[in-house]
């Protein structure tokens, strides 16, 4: 792709000397023309005045001056034409180095006392010759001014004449939907195009804006009004685990409306959280002690799975810190933890590595089923063994990775499934 | 003890005041601002449940005006927004707890009378209960004189099936309550069932035999 700047520079090296050239040769006939009207003028200007000169003299003989004219007795007109213009060359002996010179002349034949004569007059091409070559070399030198002129003037021009366009650019280039930042685009560049441009980018830009809103806005209601009917299901639950009459049979089905929304209701905070961090609503920062928060999750880790906790390997560099939102660290090191724990398989091991600069957890378990790429995308779940799972632990990783500009990666290699935050 | 339930809501509000009703608590409902404002001014309560977004008016706004008739009801707010910033204000215009919705019972339960004995307990920070002696401040439970060494989760589970004796708790509850909200896939409540186990052991040698009960499908019972 060709920058406007290189493509406008490129059709007028292009065109303009093509212009230039028929300009040129134009030029020349018509200066050719021009200059032989000239001559012929001349000539016969000269032919009258030798006419005037010898008009009542007898000539016998041949009579002339070289370069200006000659008169020679004939016996009869070679032709009927009065006025013949023809070119001729004459020898110069006396210029150095001897040379032919160029002539234009004109000859007519006359008639006088019963004897017919041949005049001939003469001026010379030489100079006309010089006057072409200076014309055309000054014409060649002043077009090659013209086209450097006009291609630099152009550059200069289109340099400023489009800045606002750059600038427009570049502001839609560093525009975030999430930053919710006004993008502040020029409504007076002084060029019609380019405000009605900005103006354009804004409202579209002002409507997506507000889209985005509603429906942020929308899927946070969404999940705050669901928490009241969970609210009351759960309570209902429990009332209904105290009736006395409860048998067996009916104490399962409860216990499993209890448990699916319990999950529900897990599901629908995960939710909330997600739009709360859309909704930049973790904006404080602290300085957070990393290796002591590993440390202080992976213990409490060994409390909660009492039974079947995979063997934990630790490479932990004392005394990494970050500066970040503590509730958000809190959640990404928990999900990145917990996740190497649920997908693991039975006598499996954890491998969590934290050096000054990166986070890598490892961890044994089954072939991934969906493709790598999609591991981070909402609901994805990748193996069947862990369906009590949300499907938005890696999501929300993700999520604040994007925030913080952490890379996150993940390669699976030989039954290891390694994923790797790299702080910036 | 008078409990005052404020909460639009009337399904969960039903659900709030039956739970309550079977122990020694004696339960008024309001349904909204209006309602409620009038019940404050009316008569004197030992807690309050207070619902955030009621009909006629916020939570908060009648949470302020009743600090500024300078009652000293207890405030347990019920909210289904679970914003930090949320809490904070509500905290600062003088409640003393903060739920979010979905709660489950037991923990609401629980959280009412821990205030309670916070607020009336005039320094005897002892809970009684058949021969299980608990004494608050110290974190010291005793059963017949007998010293019971509980780790921390052990002590708070204790806590929380005394406060909700004689009533069934669920795992998921307990869970919640020990481990916060963030306990999410089912795995890992066996960290309940392992903390019931050590507890019971702990109970039972010093002769407090079958005093938690497994409640088949649901979780457990605490009765002694």
């Amino acid at each position: 792709m060709t920058r406007l700047l290189n493509r406008n520079t490129r059709y007028l090296l292009l065109i303009l000397p093509a212009i230039l050239l028929v300009c040129s040769i134009a030029f020349f006939f018509l200066l050719k023309m021009q200059v032989h009207h000239l001559q012929k003028e001349q000539l016969f200007l000269k032919q009258h005045n030798v006419l005037n000169r010898f008009k009542d003299e007898d000539l016998d003989t041949v009579f002339s001056v070289k370069g200006e004219f000659e008169i020679i007795p004939v016996n009869s007109p070679v032709s009927h034409e009065e006025n013949i213009i023809g070119d001729t060359l004459m020898a110069y002996a006396t210029h150095h180095p001897p040379e032919s010179v160029p002539f234009r002349k004109l000859t007519t034949y006359i008639r006088r006392n019963n004897k017919n004569y041949q005049l001939t007059t003469f001026v010379s091409s030489e100079e006309t010759k010089h006057l072409f070559i200076m014309v055309f070399s000054i014409q060649g030198f002043i077009y090659f001014i013209l086209l450097f002129t006009i291609i630099i003037v152009n550059r200069r021009l289109s340099v400023v004449l489009w800045k606002p366009f750059y600038h427009t650019m570049n502001k839609l280039k560093r525009y975030d939907i999430n930053k919710n930042n006004d993008l502040a685009l020029d409504a007076k560049t002084g060029i019609g195009e380019f405000d009605e441009l900005n103006q354009v980018a804004s409202q579209l830009i002002a409507r997506n804006q507000q889209a985005y809103q509603s429906q942020k806005q929308f899927v946070e209601n969404a999940s705050h009004e669901i928490q009241t009917p969970l609210a009351i299901v759960r309570s209902k639950v429990e009332l209904l685990m105290e009736q006395p009459a409860i048998n067996d049979k009916m104490a399962e089905l409860v216990s499993e409306i209890a448990a699916a929304n319990d999950r529900l209701s897990r599901l629908n905070n995960t939710l909330l959280l997600l739009t709360k961090i859309d909704n930049q609503q973790f904006i404080e920062q602290d300085d957070i002690r990393l290796s002591e928060i590993i440390n202080l999750q992976l213990s409490n880790f060994e409390k909660q799975y009492v039974n079947d906790l995979p063997v934990i390997r630790k490479e932990i560099q004392p005394g990494v810190s970050l500066v970040a939102n503590p509730a958000l660290i809190e959640i990404l090191l928990n999900n990145l933890i917990k996740n190497a724990i649920i997908h693991n398989i039975f006598n499996g091991y954890i491998h969590i590595i934290l050096t000054g600069r990166q986070l890598i957890i490892e961890n044994t378990g089954p072939v991934l089923d969906i493709p790598p790429a999609l591991l981070f995308e909402r609901f994805r779940k990748g193996n069947d063994q862990a369906k009590h799972s949300s499907g938005l632990g890696l999501a929300l990783v993700k999520h604040i990775c994007d925030i913080y500009q952490y890379k996150i990666s993940y390669t699976y290699n030989d039954q290891i499934h390694r994923l790797e935050v790299t702080f910036s | 003890m008078k409990l005052l339930i404020i909460e639009d809501e009337l399904s969960l509000l039903k659900s709030i005041t039956d739970y309550f009703s079977k122990e020694e608590f004696l339960c008024e409902a309001a349904c909204c601002f209006e309602e409620g404002i009038k019940k404050i001014e009316g008569y004197d309560y030992d807690c309050i449940v207070l619902d955030i977004s009621l009909p006629g008016g916020s939570g908060l706004t009648l949470l302020q005006y009743l600090r500024e008739q300078k009652k000293e009801e207890g405030v347990v707010i019920i909210s289904a927004r679970n914003s930090l910033d949320d809490r904070i204000k509500g905290l600062n215009l003088g409640a003393d707890d903060y739920l979010t919705k979905p709660f489950h019972l037991s923990e609401l339960s629980a959280r009412i009378k821990a205030l309670i004995r916070r607020k009336y307990s005039n320094g005897a920070n002892q809970l009684d209960y058949n021969g299980l002696k608990i004494d608050l401040a110290a974190k010291a439970v005793f059963y017949n004189e007998g010293y019971l060494q509980l780790t921390r989760h052990e002590y708070d589970l204790l806590i929380f099936m005394i406060t909700n004796k004689k009533r069934v708790i669920s795992r998921q509850a307990i869970a919640e309550h020990l481990a916060g909200e963030e306990v999410d896939d089912l795995d890992s409540l066996d960290f309940v069932y392992s903390h019931i186990k050590n507890l019971k052991k702990k109970l039972k040698e010093k002769g407090c035999e079958d005093c938690i009960k497994t409640v088949y499908g649901f979780g457990y019972k605490f009765e002694i």
